[in-house]
């Protein structure tokens, strides 16, 4: 008969790796943007004066969900006691979990705007580089969402964008 | 005046009754439409609007209040031998329980609003942490998440901590028998079944303050 033998296996962090995603999400979060660098949404919750912090990054892969929010509220350092939920999650967690609901779709026809500047524009405004041509742009409440497509609106080709809504499994 | 102008008159005098009507509507029927409507006595389009357009947003003391009220429907069903109803109410009030007693030690106070996105985004912190599954309405992983965040704020006697254990144990329970797809079904649920679910959820009715 086989033998089936598992190894007990924990993700084990070291300091310098989560110093330096402490580093890179305090630049990111400061204004100076790294290339494919994280995605922060700061969410103000209701009238209080406490926010939720959504970090989409590809670099949290490896990370165990408790380590990722003890880094985002490092990087946040005196404001983290404002911090109500601190969640980081890779692009392709936060389409199954649902926390990016709110998609800024560009409506154009090949030949009506440059791929290259499209995908600028969409970076710009927290895409997701998916690699290739293909940007993502997806938020996790209706309100910011609707901001950056008036803000696409103003800036780019008027009416070539929508707002799409994916469905929710929860209700 | 002849006749001919007062007639124009009173029509005049009713089209600007009409047309007032019509805004009240917000434009939604026509003119004649709006008025057969209320000759015959049908509700105006304005007083049509969805109640789920009307819905307030949860709060933790809206949500306890659910609860409540879930389980005393639950115990009027009961009382009427509508086994398969009441577990049905049974389930939702423990969830709401649980939910709200969640939303407690997560730090909203009791009217602070709970939209869909900000529940949405606990639930995936939960799954993340491998402590609810993708059920959408997961009353077991709703227990776990609770217990997680009570022990990580730390404070607890001995007492709350098996308070939290038992809650998990009730809901395991409940959850045993309990589906929000019972409301498709016509299956028979036995008194010695719902005299199962009955305490469990009469149990956490009666501590959700303290959980």
């Amino acid at each position: 008969m086989p033998v089936f033998k598992l190894k007990a296996t924990a993700t084990v962090i070291k300091k310098e790796q989560r110093q330096d995603l402490v580093a890179q999400l305090a630049k990111e979060r400061g204004g100076e943007a790294i290339s494919k660098g994280p995605v922060i949404f700061e969410i103000p919750l209701g009238q209080t004066n406490r926010f939720d912090v959504l970090v989409v990054w590809h670099a949290w892969s490896d990370i165990p969900s408790e380590i990722r929010s003890e880094i985002i509220l490092e990087a946040y350092k005196n404001d983290s006691a404002r911090i109500a939920q601190a969640l980081g999650v890779t692009y392709q967690e936060a389409i199954e979990q649902h926390v990016l609901p709110y998609a800024v779709h560009p409506m154009t026809r090949a030949g009506d705007i440059d791929p290259k500047k499209l995908k600028s524009a969409m970076l710009k405004h927290g895409g997701i580089d998916l690699g290739g041509d293909m940007v993502h742009l997806r938020f996790p409440t209706l309100a910011m969402a609707e901001e950056v497509h008036r803000k696409l609106c103003d800036e780019e080709q008027k009416g070539y964008w929508s707002i799409v809504q994916s469905p929710d499994p929860m209700f | 005046m002849s006749k001919a102008v007062k007639r124009l008159k009173v029509s005049r005098t009713g089209l600007k009754r009409r047309t007032d009507r019509w805004a009240q509507t917000g434009g939604l029927a026509t003119i004649s439409e709006q008025t057969i409507l209320s000759r015959r006595g049908v509700a105006q389009m304005k007083d049509l609007v969805g109640i789920g357009e009307r819905l307030s947003p949860d709060t933790v003391a809206r949500l306890e209040r659910a609860a409540l009220k879930r389980f005393e429907t639950a115990e009027i069903l009961r009382v009427q031998r509508r086994h398969l109803a009441a577990l049905y109410f049974y389930g939702y009030s423990a969830e709401i329980c649980l939910a709200a007693a969640c939303f407690r030690s997560l730090g909203f106070s009791a009217n602070d609003i709970i939209d869909r996105d900000t529940r949405r985004r606990r639930m995936a912190q939960a799954k993340l942490l491998k402590l609810m599954n993708n059920d959408p309405h997961p009353l077991v992983g709703w227990a776990r998440f609770l217990e997680w965040k009570r022990l990580l704020l730390g404070g607890l006697t001995q007492q709350d901590q098996q308070r939290l254990k038992e809650a998990i144990n009730k809901a395991t329970l409940i959850y045993s028998f309990w589906r929000p797809e019972l409301r498709y079904k016509v299956i028979e649920i036995t008194d010695a079944q719902l005299q199962r679910v009955h305490p469990a959820a009469k149990w956490l009715v009666d501590n959700q303050m303290k959980l």
